[in-house]
């Protein structure tokens, strides 16, 4: 039994792509609430307690969002109040939360996406189609954490001068800016020194060819063929209109029915599968640690 | 004065006001006018109904004093900021018998505190025998005869009478014609409104013929004692001042503003006291505003009337009652009742038309009533900006549901919510750097000062119902929204069957006013969803329409959307900046191929 970031990187590729095509191609908002509660139900069961910022960032993301939406758009029958000769409705406030829902759940699923495939797995997918391609994108994501970590650096440096205060958030935006303008100027000086010292080692001259080191087993087999059938089953359900939700100009959708109810649960067992197989992981790693 | 021969009998004018009586009945369901008194007219109580109570009260002998306890309650409940808005309660009061001390207090604080018409007003609460601390009568008569123009006109401002304020003012004077300078002074007023008059009998104020202004002048003549028939001065082309007013009569027997236009409230009521007080000139009773003691006969001098008032028992103990302004709307709506037969509003939710009759309607005939029928009729048409900035000031006071100030409250107060959160947890994750506060209290500083400058309504008070009160109008446009590009093409429930979201409607326009204005007061008037993006709110800026009544740009093809034409040709500017005149005609039209599809003229 393998926990999920185990499984095969083409099969984890195609469930999250999966995933982020029917979020982000249907508003209705079952669909919508499935995926940002198990995209938050994911990441927690996979991190635990850490990464609090992360959910505050989100929080913060979800408030924006759905407040913003009624400011801009006026569509909707139900009118709360009028701004500077521009309705306010009940409608633009819903469709500003059921939006904020489907971002916010998406970027939770990426934020999972990001952590599982790593790049070495990012390299192996993409290396299928063109090992050029996936040598351009381990430098290029590569470069985010090395970003990061010379960040951090630098931020030492600078509090070992006693450039820092802690406790004034002014003073730490304008530290902040300081040393990002001294990373970006370090980045771009690193671009060219990496360029000549790949060059210098013959980069370039011939053909590349790409190896990785990933079995496909059984079980990536029936994760990769229940994926497919739910996904199916979504789209064909979504498609043939018995999951449409209209919020302008007034609240429509159609209606409860078996087929709508049917195409949810194939897309609420779809979000769990990796839910589960993380759970059931977990399970068993605590069951034979007991028995050690 | 001359003899010669009356057009209008007494008895035919007062048929003419027994007309708007039984217009006012028809309206409200009543069948006696004192049901009707007691009805609508009580209902209405310092909001809508003053000028019918002074006027019905003065027409005739009928039981004022449900209407009189109302008024009394609402006075003493409702901080009415505007001076002339106080002035005009009070001679309501006195009309309808009370002896309340908010007439003499009014007089105290109302004088000298919105120009010469708190003057006028103040000088006809002093007519009637109240007294003040501060006022007496010569102050007031000194300070109109002070004010009145070379070319014998008051006015607000400026250095030219006006028509409507020369014969206000003459109107306060005519109890104290005994004295010389007074009656030297009326005579000139009297030789410029004579000057003023149209041919047909009528005026015509700032580019407008309209009854208001006849009437006032009636007003004026009759408080004077001068019969307008008779008098030389006021027959053009064998045209009397009363022919001037009534050619704006409706088949109804209620009175519009334009000639051909709706029935319009002010014009109806103005024409109707101003009628009345041709009646009371006729029969020898005291002018209008000099109000008959309805037990006694109604001819007694203002002394005598003076010394009765002061025996009267003061009347002050009924200040425990708290007027609900949101009932008080009862069944005097005027506007509705025009609006529903002309407007395609079944469209539009029925909970947003059904509130805004039941909440606005009262609040919004007081401002009508306070502005179009006393004052700023006649101060506003001087067009500048300190003068309606007062309008402004009248509708919020007088507004019973403060829905703008609640929004605005509850969202500051969101805000500071906000901001103390934020400070709370500053503090306890240690970052307690006291400049770290101040850029809070600063960025809530502006975030309230924003919400301060923005313009919030509930949708109530925006979808109104209610047509903007235009106090200084220069003309008439007529405006009409279709849809007949899409009608066969699409079966939304937002598209008419026969395309038409807005039959051809007249609207007043003011100086400036622009094809937005209009639009967006339609939506108000018939609750018509309208969006605009661009610098919204701005009128003179850039304004786009992206949709009206529901239907958006590029919903029915890439190049469809709103176009808008006047006089059948489109215009080369954005309805911002489109300044309309007297008589243009506007379109809003769908197009499905930017335009090429409308015909142009």
């Amino acid at each position: 039994m393998r926990r999920f970031e185990e499984y095969e990187p083409f099969v984890i590729t195609v469930f999250f792509l999966s995933v982020i095509v029917i979020a982000m191609f249907s508003v209705h908002p079952v669909v919508v609430f499935l995926t940002f509660i198990t995209g938050i139900l994911f990441y927690i069961i996979r991190n635990g307690k850490k990464h609090i910022r992360s959910h505050l960032f989100f929080a913060m993301l979800f408030v924006i969002l759905a407040i913003a939406n009624p400011l801009v758009s006026h569509n909707g029958v139900t009118v709360l109040f009028v701004i500077n000769n521009n309705p306010v409705t009940l409608e633009a406030f819903l469709y500003g939360i059921n939006s904020a829902m489907m971002i916010v759940g998406v970027l939770y699923w990426f934020r999972s996406f990001t952590q599982i495939m790593t790049s070495d797995k990012l390299l192996y997918v993409f290396g299928i189609f063109s090992p050029k391609l996936s040598l351009i994108l381990s430098m290029a994501l590569r470069f985010i954490p090395m970003f990061r970590n010379q960040a951090e650096r630098v931020k030492d440096a600078q509090k070992a001068m006693g450039l820092y205060s802690d406790d004034n958030i002014i003073d730490d935006i304008r530290s902040n800016m300081r040393v990002f303008s001294i990373v970006v100027t370090w980045a771009l000086e690193n671009g060219i020194t990496t360029a000549d010292s790949m060059s210098a080692r013959g980069y370039g001259t011939g053909k590349r060819t790409n190896f990785s080191d990933y079995r496909f087993g059984r079980s990536d087999i029936i994760l990769l063929i229940t994926d497919i059938l739910l996904f199916i089953i979504v789209i064909y359900v979504s498609a043939s209109g018995h999951l449409d939700f209209n919020f302008y100009p007034s609240i429509s959708y159609s209606g409860r029915n078996t087929i709508g109810l049917i195409g949810s649960i194939a897309y609420g067992i779809l979000l769990m599968l990796p839910v589960y197989i993380e759970i059931r992981g977990n399970i068993r790693w605590k069951y034979l640690m007991s028995k050690v | 004065m001359n003899a010669s021969a009356s057009e209008h009998t007494v008895d035919e004018i007062r048929s003419l006001v027994d007309g708007i009586v039984s217009y006012k009945l028809d309206e409200s369901g009543n069948t006696d006018i004192q049901d009707w008194i007691d009805g609508p007219v009580t209902n209405g109580a310092g909001t809508s109904s003053e000028w019918y109570a002074i006027t019905i009260a003065q027409y005739g002998s009928y039981d004022m004093s449900s209407y009189r306890d109302a008024l009394e309650r609402y006075a003493e409940n409702t901080n009415v900021s505007s001076a002339t808005g106080r002035e005009k309660l009070a001679l309501a009061l006195i009309a309808s018998g009370s002896t309340n001390e908010y007439i003499s207090r009014t007089i105290d604080d109302s004088i000298d505190q919105l120009g010469l018409m708190s003057w006028i007003y103040g000088l006809h609460l002093l007519n009637n025998g109240f007294t003040g601390n501060l006022y007496d009568t010569d102050i007031v008569v000194n300070e109109l005869l002070s004010s009145q123009f070379e070319d014998g006109g008051w006015a607000i401002m400026g250095k030219y009478g006006d028509i409507d304020v020369t014969a206000m003012t003459i109107t306060a004077l005519a109890p104290h014609a005994e004295r010389q300078d007074v009656y030297d002074a009326v005579e000139r007023g009297f030789d410029f409104l004579s000057s003023q008059q149209n041919d047909d009998g009528g005026y015509t104020s700032f580019g407008t013929d309209n009854p208001e202004s006849a009437a006032q002048v009636l007003l004026a003549l009759s408080s004077m004692g001068v019969d307008c028939q008779a008098d030389e001065r006021f027959i053009k082309n064998g045209n009397t001042v009363i022919d001037g007013i009534l050619k704006f009569r409706n088949a109804d027997g209620s009175f519009c503003h334009t000639l051909g236009g709706p029935q319009n409230e002010s014009a109806t009521v103005q024409a109707m006291y101003s009628l009345v007080s041709y009646i009371r000139m006729s029969e020898g009773k005291s002018p209008l505003y000099v109000m008959d003691d309805h037990t006694g006969d109604g001819k007694k001098t203002v002394q005598d009337k003076n010394s009765d008032i002061k025996d009267k028992p003061r009347n002050t103990d009924s200040s425990e009652v708290t007027v609900s302004e949101t009932d008080a709307s009862g069944d005097e709506k005027p506007q509705e009742s025009v609006h529903s037969t002309t407007a395609k509003t079944e469209k539009t939710s029925p909970t947003t038309v059904s509130s805004s009759v039941t909440l606005v309607s009262s609040s919004y005939q007081s401002t009508l009533a306070t502005v179009n029928t006393t004052s700023l009729n006649f101060t506003a048409k001087t067009s500048t900006n300190t003068t309606f900035r007062t309008n402004s000031i009248v509708t919020s006071s007088i507004m019973p549901n403060t829905g703008s100030g609640g929004y605005k409250g509850i969202a500051m107060l969101i805000t500071c919510g906000a901001a103390v959160l934020i400070s709370a947890v500053l503090f306890a994750a240690g970052k307690r750097h006291p400049k770290n506060f101040i850029a809070v209290g600063a960025v809530t500083v502006g975030v309230i000062a924003f919400i301060h400058f923005t313009d919030i309504q509930s949708a109530s008070d925006y979808y109104n119902g209610a047509s903007t009160v235009k106090t200084d109008s220069v003309g008439t446009v007529t405006l009409s929204i279709r849809c007949d590009t899409i009608k066969d093409k699409a079966d939304s429930e937002y598209i008419p069957e026969d395309g038409t979201i807005l039959d051809v409607t007249s609207f007043d326009i003011e100086e400036g006013d622009t094809v937005y204005d209009i639009l967006n007061e339609a939506a108000q008037v018939y609750g018509i969803q309208v969006e605009n993006s661009g610098s919204a709110g701005n009128a003179h800026g850039m304004v786009y329409i992206s949709a009206i009544n529901y239907l958006y740009e590029m919903q029915y093809g890439e190049l469809s959307g709103w176009i808008y034409h006047v006089n059948g040709v489109s215009p080369s500017v954005n309805c911002g900046e489109y300044i309309l005149k007297d008589g243009d005609e506007i379109e809003w039209l769908y197009t499905c191929e930017l335009g090429y599809d409308l015909e142009e003229k």
